[in-house]
């Protein structure tokens, strides 16, 4: 028992010992506490004199610099870099010719041209191998010994990692000239091109498209998919804001489901309408005129009748970004967003248009004594802006319908034909993107498979039943 | 229906639990398999690799001038340790005689050396065990350390200091008034330690009686250095094998008795190291007292190529027992280096002595081996 609380005892006592330290340490802040405020203050680098004798040796190992007057091309810190962050380029004159280079400041003759001279602190692991064999001293750390070559980097820090990359030689073209290096030259002016063509991403990636389009212009590649007309089209435009406009237009006309004509139609009356038409620009509404698409080629009457006026496109664009949820985060209040999230999945359920989602979410808002002036006005705005879909509703319900009435796919797995099962049912599934109706559905297969010489009697009855 | 499970289909008791690899508790990127019954640990599994940078392989590729550079980043806690090993291996193949004034640097700067090292292995035993306070205290004096270092060759933690056949730069009367004055600095610190960690009650609690190393289990399994020395067996190639100088030197090899509980437990190990920065603390003071005068660039060859054949060194580092293996074809590349991890081998022990603790206490097992992954994985 006493032994019980003689550990007690002791806990506490050495307890006390610890947090007695402790509070010394805390009166003695200015003397015991070694935090250092870092951005404000720096750590100090030991400072030039310590009292070394050689002081030809670095003492810190901060960059690497190289005074590339000095450097004779003698690759020996490139030959001992373990991580081979050193590349050196050298051209010597053709023999016979007779160029003086300069002399280094240890009164070395230069006898070649260091065309390139690259290190790359991001790989450097600071080992200061390369410094020791130097025969002209020309490559060193900054600071330190060195302070009178260089001044120090305390942290070269860089946003990107090619910032870290030192380029130290940069002979001009006459140089390179003088001793032969005209290749040199073209090499250096490619690569150059190459990384501003790869920072831009955009040269490699245009020609590629570009060769695609061509082929499909030709007519002689038909695809199936729509995706096979891209924007690309549009690159050889040199007016940049026309370029926009039609680019923006025929990405409209795209999401309307347009068939090509009506597609470039209304690229066409964009472009005419904004004043902005060139040659260029006729010449890609023409591609996209003759771009020829099986599966979209055929379009409902109905659709290109309402979509041949410029201005449906932008109406159905209206309509596909009409009242949505996101909205509602505009409200501030956590509940009541809540409370008016909640009520808009629930009238979306009901399938209730924008104007009953509204009616729906204000009644609700109400009734949880969450109605306040700012939400009334966020909505009702909405609200107002959604009037004009009351002449879209129609358009909207026709499609509707549409997609009711079309048949149901497993109808046609009564095709015996494997063949002609499958292009039945592509056929299906295009039109059911497209919301067309049964009955078009069923002619479009008729006309697909007469085409492909698979009709027969079994399958023409059987399109009938289903008719 | 009868819903009992058939245990002998499926074992209920045990569960696996992974701890790691990132882990803070491992002390770097190692994962432990642990099988648990309740809290109490019936097997660890360490699985290791994830620091894996191919060294051997790579020393195939380098010349040895190079390769010192990679040894530094062996074991980065005793950077100094590590060349200094590797140097010794190498002069070992060259067969040369080195100045002596580079032989007492070397033994100045690896003694600094294991003070540091083992000043984090005590700090971060101490953050294993819910000590807080001596960590920032051992962190911020082995600050002082690395700051005498980076004075002396401009790096704090990855040197490449010491060279096969000397070292790269020369000390200095000021380099050595400097650590005349952190020695002295620092006893009262171990003071301060003793009094913090070492006697509290909570830390003892925590540590002694715990995961208890026998001391035929240690030498079994190849254990080596201050985790050796804590299950009592008096081993320390300083003075069994002594390479370098150490044979001048009059120094003591502390062992663990069971001061506070059973000889080997994890307090024993712990006390073993704080003791032995008290001993290379002497170390240091006989080495710069009879410091020679010198060239410390004298042996050092233009280039390494030493003649066919092969060598093995050893050398006490702060965590044991380090080998080096080198064979040469005669070229100025290794054709092969092996080397012995001591912190590999004394990882090896955890799934023995670990078993039958709590998982708590399988931290405090892992914390006072004191392994560093960068040296285990290699």
């Amino acid at each position: 028992m006493s032994e019980y609380f003689i550990e007690i005892v002791n806990g506490v006592k050495t307890f006390l010992t610890g947090m007695k330290m402790t509070l010394q340490h805390y009166n003695n802040k200015e003397e015991l506490v070694a935090t250092l405020q870092y951005p404000h203050e720096k750590w100090p680098i030991p400072e030039r004199n310590i009292g070394f004798e050689n002081s030809e040796y670095n003492l810190i190992r901060s960059r690497l610099h190289v005074d590339i007057d000095d450097c004779i091309g003698c690759l020996q810190c490139e030959k001992v870099c373990p991580v081979d962050c050193i590349k050196i380029d050298t051209i010597k004159p053709p023999k016979g010719t007779d160029v003086d280079f300069g002399i280094t400041s240890l009164d070395t003759q230069k006898k070649m041209l260091v065309t390139r001279f690259t290190i790359d602190m991001a790989e450097c692991m600071y080992c200061n191998l390369c410094a020791y064999p130097c025969p002209e001293e020309c490559i060193y750390m900054v600071g330190g010994p060195n302070e009178h070559k260089h001044e120090i980097d305390y942290e070269f820090s860089q946003y990107k990692r090619d910032g870290l990359i030192y380029e130290f030689a940069d002979p001009t073209e006459d140089q390179l000239a003088e001793v032969g290096g005209e290749s040199y030259v073209e090499s250096r002016q490619s690569q150059k091109q190459k990384l501003e063509d790869g920072s831009n991403l955009e040269g490699v990636v245009e020609e590629e498209k570009k060769a695609v389009v061509v082929e499909d212009s030709k007519g002689s590649v038909k695809k199936e998919e729509d995706t096979g007309l891209t924007l690309a089209i549009f690159n050889d435009v040199g007016d940049k804001p026309a370029r926009g406009i039609a680019k923006k237009a025929f990405q409209a006309a795209k999401r309307a489901n347009m068939n090509f004509d009506a597609m470039a139609d209304y690229v066409n009356g964009a472009i005419n309408d904004s004043g902005k038409s060139s040659p260029e620009m006729t010449a890609a509404i023409n591609v996209i005129r003759n771009f020829k698409d099986e599966s979209v080629t055929i379009n409902t009457p109905v659709k290109v009748s309402a979509e041949s006026s410029s201005e449906t496109p932008e109406f159905l664009e209206m309509a596909s970004t009409n009242f949505d949820i996101k909205i509602l985060n505009g409200i501030e209040d956590k509940m009541s967003r809540g409370i008016a999230k909640k009520a808009f999945t629930s009238a979306k359920r009901e399938n209730l248009d924008a104007n009953g989602k509204i009616d729906f979410i204000k009644k609700t808002l109400n009734e949880a004594d969450k109605m306040t002036d700012e939400i009334d006005s966020l909505i009702s705005t909405f609200a107002v802006s959604d009037v004009p879909p009351a002449v879209v509703a129609p358009e909207k319900e026709v499609e509707v319908e549409a997609e009711a009435e079309l048949f149901d796919i497993k109808l046609l797995n009564d095709i015996d034909n494997k063949m002609a099962r499958g292009s039945a049912k592509k056929v299906y599934m295009a039109g059911k993107r497209g919301n067309k109706s049964s009955s078009i559905v069923l002619t479009q297969i008729r006309e697909v498979l007469n085409k492909a010489e698979m009709m027969n009697d079994d399958i023409d009855g059987l399109l009938k039943g289903i008719g | 229906m009868d819903t009992t499970l058939d245990k002998s289909i499926v074992n209920i008791d045990e569960m696996v639990l992974n701890m790691g690899p990132q882990h803070p508790s491992t002390h770097g990127v190692l994962r432990l398999k642990i099988h648990t019954d309740g809290e109490v640990v019936s097997k660890i599994e360490p699985i290791i690799g994830y620091l894996h940078r191919c060294f051997e392989k790579h020393c195939e590729n380098l010349s040895y001038e190079q390769i010192v550079p990679f040894t530094d980043r062996c074991d980065y806690l005793a950077s100094m340790h590590m060349d200094h090993a590797y140097s010794i291996a190498v002069e070992k193949l060259l067969d040369i005689e080195l100045p002596e004034r580079v032989e007492y640097i070397r033994v100045i700067i690896a003694e600094l050396q294991r003070i540091a090292s083992h000043l984090v292995a005590i700090g971060t035993f101490g953050l294993d065990v819910g000590a807080i306070t001596p960590f920032t205290w051992t962190i911020r004096d082995r600050e002082r350390v690395l700051d005498l270092f980076e004075a002396l060759c401009g790096a704090r933690l990855l040197y490449n200091y010491i060279w096969p056949g000397g070292v790269s730069h020369d000390l200095s009367p000021k380099f050595i008034q400097r650590t005349q004055e952190f020695l002295e600095y620092f006893e009262t610190q171990i003071f301060e330690y003793n009094e913090l960690l070492t006697g509290n009650k909570i830390f003892i609690e925590r540590t002694a009686d715990v995961g208890v190393m026998p001391a035929d289990v240690a030498v079994n399994f190849g254990v080596t250095g201050p985790s050796l020395r804590g299950s009592g067996v008096n081993y320390d190639l300083r003075k069994t094998q002594p390479y370098s100088i150490y044979d001048k030197f009059d120094f003591n090899v502390p062992v663990g008795e069971g001061t506070m509980g059973t000889v080997g437990d994890s307090w024993d190990r712990y006390w073993v190291r704080m003791v032995e920065m008290e001993e290379s603390i002497k170390i240091i003071r006989q080495a710069m007292a009879s410091l020679p005068d010198g060239d410390v660039h004298a042996a050092m060859q233009k280039k390494i190529r030493p003649a066919k054949g092969d060598v093995y060194s050893r050398y006490e580092s702060a965590r044991g027992d380090v080998g080096i293996y080198i064979q040469s074809n005669g070229k100025n590349v290794p054709l092969r280096l092996k080397m012995r991890s001591p912190a590999f081998c004394n990882l090896s022990v955890l799934g023995e002595i670990g078993e039958g603790w709590m998982i708590s206490d399988v931290i405090t097992i892992l914390g006072s081996l004191d392994i560093v992954l960068g040296e285990i994985d290699r």
